[in-house]
């Protein structure tokens, strides 16, 4: 049997717990749209009973907990996932640049400046003596050059943007990981105050997401709320409420950034470094475009060692041996005519006997189809046209894997939505059953009054 | 179980089919206006690199229909030329043979030998025609005049000459006396300076073409033989002594009129396929190298045996005259024959680049019908992801509740 005055306290519970509940669902609500915000849920529990002489009877009712809906294996898949895709992303886009520049579709392409300078050498053989087929020849070399020249300065200029990109991921990271390991001490703070650390766990959630971005890491979360971050090599970058802060390095020999901790600048990580933004830029900067540097540079060294050994072969308009064509290169960077060229063009090398002949400029204009490269198997245009499919079957690569790993993420990001994400029509359900609740306790209140007073009309 | 479709899902799911749509809606529309179907290498890779390849070939064979139509001209210039030539040799061998008869006087030979020295005239002239400023019959020698009007009664040697780049400031003279039966520029190469006895240098009979002696070191007397009799004397200065690449060289001329060589010169008419364009005068007017037959001295002495009223030398001459008319005719045959592996090379050239440009439109063009098509199939997609995105927020709970 209970008495007014317990009923009267139950309904005073009911009221209190259903407002918590409406309150909760006001909360999920509000964060709609709030990235990374996880829906919450009030634990409404029956409490107490209180024995009477038949049964035990319920008396009451309150919120446990606020719980916070939360898949932490989504949520692990999902930042392994973030890794993979800002890296590809962030390739994708550097691969796309240097494709660009390697866009042979327009006019002035590599490949048909090669041609034109081609070109010039055999309508010089036929007027070896001609000033306007000489200077055809010194412009068209020129041309050549410049242009091997801006692919190598392009090609450079995605390196270095890559370089700085990088460093300003570090410095970011940095903010990421002293905000993770600020959030720890509060969490760690509040949970063991007994505390809600709903709010504290989503930023934190959000923060790790962007680490996962930025690097591929590994991370534990311990049952003390604190979480613990690594380094594919197991070096620690967040432990409890401390981290270590990664710098960007300049390493001397390569005028590049070096990936190393602050505290020891010593020890270069690059190597541990896969995933992420900064594995892209790493990856894009000292493999992709230092590989078709490298070739540009080959073929550039190539085309001026062949051109100037066919000049010496050759006599100028003075009877003079050739004398070097191009400046003896090793880099695109550095190519260039020959400044006596320049200055002179009787000295460009058109004949090969002192008589005036042009067939030095006709073996020259041969050299278009003479196997040069690759242990003298294939000419200079297929070794430019293999290094331009290189460039677009990595360029199509990364935009598969792009594809592909958006498709898993978007994938995972429902399945998390399923779990942690606001249904508005969800909430506006538990809005009217959380309503009648509070309605329904309301009434109980007014019931009781009137037990009272029906109490009170009896002893008058 | 039920799913639960949240707001952010619905959103999500929405904006990303909007993008795959724009996506493949913006890439068919730059099919479509640039009718390719590649745009960029990663579009498809292995096609790029043959388009590429394919567009080399194109330009390759556009430079060599070039080169094909530039040695058309040189040889029809020549063809002509020669035929010119043949008509006067007939004219002459008719004048001749008039004037061989016993009816011929020596004053009919005095008028003769007038016509006889215009229509020389007329054959030097043709003789030492150019074509673009360069001289059809000068073997590589083509900016030196192949005939001179005079014969050269023994070989001469002529000055040696230094390049102008060279380090060497001494003097040098090319002496000795021709033996050989052609035309030659002697062109010594130092390969190793220093003072004379220690320099080492290169020879070559074929204006530095080809090196037929390498590594001789020239005396500290100065005295190298080049070859066939001739020689070149150094002369140390002191000061500039031979530098390696130093140059020098002299012309060796035989007896006769001809001052060319008997070298060809070529231009590229397909991958490796060199053709010589020239035909040297040195093959068709005179007795050196494979020539047969000295004209120009035959048509000296023509005009000389009318001139002195020698029956014996215009019949001699009609002899000359005869292998000359055969000289002139087989080269006019061979510049016939070289236009039509011409001909023929031109008409491979324009197959290739027929077949290439096919292969290059079947790997690069796209087919506009089946791209128009999908183009409005994707444009009903993006249509309909629009008009999703338009709804997406109308219906909820909200719509019914009060």
């Amino acid at each position: 049997m209970s008495s007014i005055g317990q009923i009267l306290n139950t309904a005073k519970e009911a009221l209190l717990a259903h407002q918590v509940a409406i309150g909760v669902t006001g909360t999920n609500v509000a964060n709609v749209s709030t990235p990374g915000y996880s829906r919450q849920r009030a634990v409404i529990e029956a409490k107490g009973t209180m024995e009477s002489i038949e049964n035990d009877v319920q008396i009451g009712v309150e919120v446990t907990q606020v719980q916070r809906l939360f898949d932490q294996f989504i949520e692990a898949r999902i930042n392994d996932q973030s890794s993979l895709l800002s890296y590809s992303e962030t390739r994708q886009d550097a691969l796309s640049q240097i494709e660009a520049i390697f866009n042979e579709s327009q006019q002035d392409g590599l490949s048909s400046v090669m041609d034109r300078f081609w070109k010039a050498w055999d309508d010089l053989s036929f007027n070896p003596t001609g000033e306007v087929e000489r200077f055809a020849v010194v412009s068209a070399a020129e041309n050549l050059a410049t242009t091997l020249r801006e692919y190598s300065n392009q090609l450079t200029d995605v390196q270095d943007s890559m370089n700085s990109r990088l460093s300003d991921n570090i410095t970011q990271l940095n903010s990421y990981l002293a905000d993770i390991a600020d959030t720890t001490g509060k969490i760690i703070q509040v949970q063991s105050g007994g505390g809600n650390t709903n709010d504290l766990m989503d930023k934190r959630s959000e923060l790790l997401k962007k680490v996962s971005e930025t690097l591929n890491i590994q991370y534990m979360q311990r049952s003390d709320g604190s979480l613990d971050i690594f380094m594919s090599n197991g070096k620690a970058l967040v432990q409890g409420d401390r981290y270590w802060a990664l710098e960007a390095v300049q390493n001397t020999a390569t005028g590049f950034y070096d990936v190393a901790f602050e505290e020891d600048n010593t020890e270069i990580l690059n190597d541990a470094i896969a995933g992420g933004r900064l594995g892209a830029c790493l990856d894009v900067r000292d493999t992709d475009a230092t590989d078709y540097l490298g070739q540009l540079n080959t073929l550039a060294a190539a085309i001026a060692d062949e051109v100037n050994a066919q000049h010496i072969e050759g006599f100028d308009r003075n009877g003079n041996v050739g004398g070097l064509f191009f400046d003896d290169v090793t880099e695109a960077k550095n190519m260039a005519v020959s400044s006596a060229i320049l200055a002179d063009l009787s000295l460009i090398a058109a004949s090969a006997t002192v008589n005036g002949d042009g067939d030095n400029a006709q073996a020259m204009s041969g050299l278009r189809d003479a196997l040069t490269m690759r242990g003298d198997t294939i000419p200079f245009s297929s070794y430019l046209n293999s290094l331009i499919g290189q460039i677009g079957e990595d360029v199509a690569a990364a935009n598969r894997s792009y594809g592909q790993r958006n498709a898993v993420m978007n994938t995972l990001i429902g399945q998390k939505e399923q779990v942690s994400g606001v249904s508005i029509d969800e909430e506006m359900v538990n809005l009217v059953r959380f309503q009648m609740g509070y309605s329904a306790a309301g009434k109980m209140i007014t019931a009781s009054q009137e037990m009272i007073d029906t109490l009170l009309g009896l002893v008058d | 179980m039920v799913m639960r479709l949240t707001e952010n899902l619905k959103f999500n799911s929405t904006t990303n089919n909007i993008y795959l749509s724009q996506s493949k809606y913006a890439e068919l529309m730059e099919q479509i206006s640039t009718q390719k179907r590649i745009n960029k290498p990663s579009d498809d890779p292995v096609g790029t690199r043959a388009v590429l390849d394919y567009r080399k070939t194109q330009a390759s064979v556009e430079q060599y229909r070039r080169n094909v139509d530039a040695s058309k001209g040189w040889l029809n210039m020549t063809e002509t030329k020669l035929a010119n030539i043949r008509d006067l040799l007939v004219q002459m061998r008719e004048t001749a043979i008039t004037q061989a008869t016993a009816t011929a006087t020596a004053e009919t030979r005095a008028t003769a030998a007038e016509t006889v020295d215009l229509l020389t005239q007329e054959i030097y002239t043709l003789a030492n025609s150019q074509y673009n400023g360069r001289y059809l019959f000068a073997g590589s020698k083509t900016e030196t005049e192949p005939f001179s009007t005079t014969a050269r009664t023994s070989t001469s040697i002529g000055t040696a000459e230094a390049a102008s780049g060279n380090t060497f400031d001494g003097t040098i003279a090319a002496g000795g006396t021709y033996t050989g039966t052609v035309n030659k520029t002697y062109v010594v190469k130092v390969t190793t300076g220093g003072a004379l006895g220690t320099a080492v240098c290169d020879i070559s009979a074929d204006g530095g073409r080809t090196w037929g002696v390498t590594g001789q070191t020239i005396p500290a007397g100065g005295t190298i033989t080049l070859g066939d009799g001739v020689t070149l004397t150094f002369t140390d200065s002191g000061t500039n002594r031979l530098a390696a690449d130093d140059i020098f060289y002299a012309d060796a001329l035989t007896t006769g009129y001809f001052n060319g060589d008997g070298e060809e010169i070529s231009v590229n008419v397909g991958e490796g396929v060199s053709f010589a364009y020239n035909l040297s005068g040195e093959d068709i007017f005179t007795n050196g190298g494979s020539g047969t037959t000295d004209i120009f001295r035959t048509l000296h002495g023509l005009k000389a045996a009318l001139q002195n009223n020698e029956l014996a030398g215009i019949q001699s001459a009609l002899d000359g005259l005869e292998e000359a008319s055969n000289s002139v005719n087989l080269h006019v045959s061979k510049a016939g024959s070289k236009q039509n592996r011409l001909e023929v090379t031109d008409s491979n050239l324009v197959d290739l680049d027929y077949q290439v440009t096919q292969l290059r439109s079947n790997t690069e063009d796209a087919d506009v019908a089946k791209v128009i098509t999908e183009f409005s199939q994707r444009e009903t997609a993006l249509k309909a992801a629009y008009q999703i995105a338009a709804t997406i927020g109308n219906i909820s709970i909200l719509s019914f509740m009060r």
